[in-house]
């Protein structure tokens, strides 16, 4: 046979006698494969063979360097097991290819032979993966390929969120070390000489051109016209004072307006991407998605996107569903329910998770400023009637304030040149008598802002001179508060149907993506 | 010294001549004391026996008319004529003399001086010619007592002898062609026990990988001298009758002939059984195995009724074998599986 001496003496000696038994073990396992006696004769023999011939070309190449030897590793290797190991993966290396060679090439009839063998079935499974080895070996690049695609994208992404952190971290940390400059992107503009005054008026702002799709105004002001669309006429009163006291108004037709006295900023709370030169695609597609969706839904008047364009949506005369249950006043009286009074602008913008610091772009900052003042100057606003969402949204239902947040706090309105309204005393306070608790609290910083305090004392005193207790007179008011809203909604000029979904859509989330700072009403 | 006038001869001979032509294909060899049997395929049709002796008369043409007479086969030289091949068994009854062995224990017998001529002729009869690239694996003894020098002669002249047939000559040990034959679903792990008429051998196989192999100068033969001997017969024919017809070692002997031939079966076993005993507790390079092997017994000195049961418990109730045995088993069809076995190899090596 082909099996010399040497094989013979060395078929017991293949390292260990449990490597004799696992060599012995695998190959009749394979050899089950074979019906015919020569076959199975011919399979064993050559293995036996070709597994001696890399023992000795192991054992050779091993012990032919110096340094293995001199490290002792070829006994080391031999005792800790890998040299079986390696002897091992070549002997079903081996066994595979025979198997390849000898078994019948038609593979009908390879596959009636493998079917009705008595190999087990790991073993069968094992020689069809070999049978299909350029299949894996196809399928294994692919995952590494894809492997390597997916940690180089997790790398960059991770990177970009590193960035990103990182400036936040440090827009931070420059605003805690310059708390007089602690409004974003404000402190550039307030140390450029920007300063409120609080009798200023803008100067006359007037339109100079008007394109297809853009109007530019006086001050530098674009707007961009491609979104623009219509909803109902404005129509709301005033709730003039006397003596300090809200007048009732009843339902005249005579103290219906039409024309804004105000504005609401807001903050869209869409996904925000890293501001960085390799994302504009990326950043314009959210923005063109964001306007579809204000339109769709005319959430606002105006968006401000991230590179400072100014989009008008909702036209000025007609009212957006910007602001839903709010509250504000100035000199001439209470307004409630802004989206008629008031004109809503939108910056493209997101606040943290822990924090309402809102992140307006150095863009965006002087594209909002000279916004206001064309709007200012086109409807007669007054600095009074500049506010954000956070200080004038309310909600009836527990009578607290700051249901929404945005702009809760620190808004740059000395950036827009307007006077800080968070010193201001709300009306929905002073007024309505609502209130804050806890987690409002919690979530503006630790404490509410400044105007509360004075509002919470004039309701008070309001109610003392009334000679009743103040959860009396906010039981009151809060019922004077749903006949105000409901002759507001009575008040637009569309027929009642449109009122109504007006009125459902009002406190819907203004953006595609989740507002985590808002309260479903 | 022979008349090497083969034409009137090979005239003959032709119309009971077995070997075809020319062969293709592997072929496997049992050169056996007794037989000579050729297997060229996996089935008992396929093989070929005759028998391994042969009958010298003084040549004459009354003697040679007799024999074409008959369509006997048979060589002559200026002295004799030759008969050989299963038609020896005829003609030395018909004569009533004993038939003459070309070997004897197993190997080419020395004292004969026509042996090995006549070997290649019996070759001849029932292994055709080859086209030089045919493998053929013929069976050989293994090393044992008194046989070790004589191998290398009797391995060397057979394989000078096939490779001049035509074929790519190789030998292979007669017990490990039993394994072959009998182990393939063991693949090819167990003993090979053949007992043939001049000796036993003994193979044990490890995947097909002979790790100890011997034989003992005990077979057939051995018996039937020996029987022959102690009761006093003239020859051996009533002996081998008796063996061949009427012996069953499972029963009582009834006689003083199937005692003595009792006695010697139990001697031959004893012997292989005691020597291999000694030769697994002599090896040291045995694999380790963790299942009991099976051994297959084979060979026509194992055909009387009853030996594979005598085996069986003389093996048993000897003490602890040094291995752990499966199940003692007779090959399928004992005569032929030597030759099975060697056509297996042969095969196995066939591309």
């Amino acid at each position: 046979m082909t099996a010399t001496k040497a094989q013979i003496s060395s078929v017991s000696q293949l390292t260990t006698a449990e490597a004799t038994l696992f060599y012995s073990k695998t190959v009749e396992r394979y050899a089950s494969f074979f019906d015919r006696p020569e076959q199975r004769l011919r399979f064993l023999n050559n293995t036996l063979a070709h597994q001696l011939a890399c023992k000795e070309k192991l054992d050779h190449a091993l012990e032919s360097h110096s340094l293995i030897k001199r490290l002792g590793l070829y006994e080391r290797l031999k005792n800790a097991g890998f040299y079986d190991r390696l002897l091992d993966l070549w002997l079903h290396r081996h066994i595979c290819r025979e198997l390849q060679d000898l078994l019948p090439s038609a593979s009908k009839e390879r596959r009636h032979l493998l079917q009705r063998s008595k190999a087990t079935f790991a073993t069968q499974l094992l020689f069809r993966c070999y049978e299909m080895r350029r299949l894996l070996y196809g399928a294994a690049v692919a995952a590494c390929v894809v492997a390597l695609l997916g940690c180089g994208y997790t790398a960059v992404w991770s990177a970009r969120r590193v960035n990103t952190y990182l400036a936040s971290r440090r827009q931070t940390e420059r605003r805690l070390a310059n708390p007089a400059g602690n409004r974003n992107n404000a402190a550039v503009a307030a140390e450029s000489g920007v300063k409120h005054m609080p009798d200023y008026r803008p100067e006359k702002v007037w339109l100079v051109e008007q394109q297809g799709n853009y109007e530019r105004y006086s001050n530098g002001a674009r707007i961009l016209t491609d979104y623009e669309t219509g909803n109902h006429t404005r129509g709301y009163v005033v709730l003039p004072r006397n003596q300090g006291m809200l007048v009732k108004t009843g339902s005249g037709e005579q103290s219906i307006r039409r024309h804004p006295v105000g504005i609401v900023y807001h903050t869209s709370e869409s996904d925000m991407l890293p501001f960085t030169p390799d994302n504009n695609a990326s950043i314009e597609v959210h923005t063109r998605g964001l306007l579809e969706y204000v339109r769709k839904n005319k959430s606002y008047n105006y968006v401000i996107d991230r590179f400072g364009q100014v989009y008008r949506i909702v036209r000025d005369a007609d009212a957006a569903h910007h602001a839903g249950n709010s509250v504000w006043s100035d000199a001439e009286g209470v307004y409630v329910g802004l989206n008629e009074s008031f004109l809503g602008v939108c910056f493209e913008t997101n606040s943290e998770s822990d924090s309402l610091d809102e992140q307006l772009t150095e863009a965006q900052l002087v594209a909002g400023r000279l916004l206001t003042q064309v709007l200012r100057s086109r409807h007669n606003i007054s600095d009074a009637g500049c506010v954000t969402h956070g200080l004038v949204s309310v909600n009836p239902s527990n009578m607290l304030i700051c249901y929404h947040h945005d702009w809760a706090r620190n808004f740059p309105f000395e950036a827009f040149g307007l006077s800080d309204k968070y010193k201001v005393a709300p009306a929905s306070v002073s007024e309505f008598g609502f209130t804050y608790d806890e987690e409002i609290m919690e979530k503006l910083g630790g404490d509410v802002w400044p105007g509360v305090k004075v509002a919470e004392e004039e309701f008070h005193s309001r109610a003392e001179k009334l000679n009743v207790t103040p959860e009396e007179m906010r039981r009151r008011m809060r019922e004077r508060y749903r006949e105000e809203m409901n002759l507001t909604l009575r008040l637009r000029t569309t027929h009642p149907a449109e009122a109504e979904t007006s009125r459902q859509t009002d406190d819907s989330p203004p953006a595609p993506a989740s507002r985590p700072n808002a309260r479903q009403t | 010294m022979e008349d090497r006038n083969q034409a009137n001869a090979n005239k003959v001979e032709a119309p009971k001549n077995e070997a075809s032509n020319i062969k293709t294909g592997a072929v496997g060899l049992d050169i056996g004391t007794s037989r000579i049997v050729m297997a060229d395929g996996a089935a008992q049709k396929d093989t070929r026996t005759q028998l391994n002796a042969f009958v010298a008369v003084p040549s004459s043409e009354m003697a040679e008319n007799v024999l074409k007479h008959k369509n006997m086969v048979y060589e002559r030289n200026c002295k004799n004529l030759y008969v050989y091949g299963n038609d020896s068994n005829f003609f030395a009854s018909f004569l009533n003399v004993e038939a003459r062995r070309p070997m004897r224990d197993g190997l080419l017998n020395a004292q004969e001086e026509m042996s090995n001529h006549i070997m290649q002729l019996i070759i001849q009869r029932i292994v055709p010619r080859g086209r030089g690239k045919e493998m053929l694996y013929f069976s050989v003894p293994g090393k044992g007592e008194g046989v070790n020098g004589k191998l290398v002669y009797h391995e060397a002249m057979l394989r000078n002898f096939l490779q001049t047939l035509g074929y790519n000559a190789r030998s292979i040990n007669e017990g490990q062609a039993v394994v072959f034959s009998e182990l393939q679903e063991e693949n090819f792990t167990g003993i090979g026990i053949s007992f043939g008429g001049g000796m036993c051998n003994v193979s044990v196989s490890f995947m097909s990988m002979p790790m100890i192999t011997f034989s003992i100068p005990k077979g057939g033969d051995y018996i039937d001298r020996n029987v022959t001997e102690v009761l006093g017969e003239a020859n051996s024919t009533k002996v081998r009758l008796e063996k061949e017809e009427n012996l069953d070692l499972s029963r009582q002997p009834k006689d003083d002939l199937s005692r003595a031939l009792h006695i010697y079966y139990e001697d031959m076993m004893q012997t292989l059984i005691e020597r291999l005993r000694a030769e697994f507790r002599a090896s040291s390079q045995l694999p380790k195995i963790d299942r009991p092997m099976p051994i297959v017994l084979a060979g026509g000195t194992a055909k009387p009724a009853g030996f594979l049961q005598k085996f069986d418990s003389m093996l048993r109730s000897g003490g602890e074998f040094p291995i752990e045995v499966s199940d003692v088993r007779m090959a399928k069809d004992p005569l032929t599986a030597t030759a099975n076995g060697c056509y297996i190899a042969a095969l196995s090596e066939t591309k």
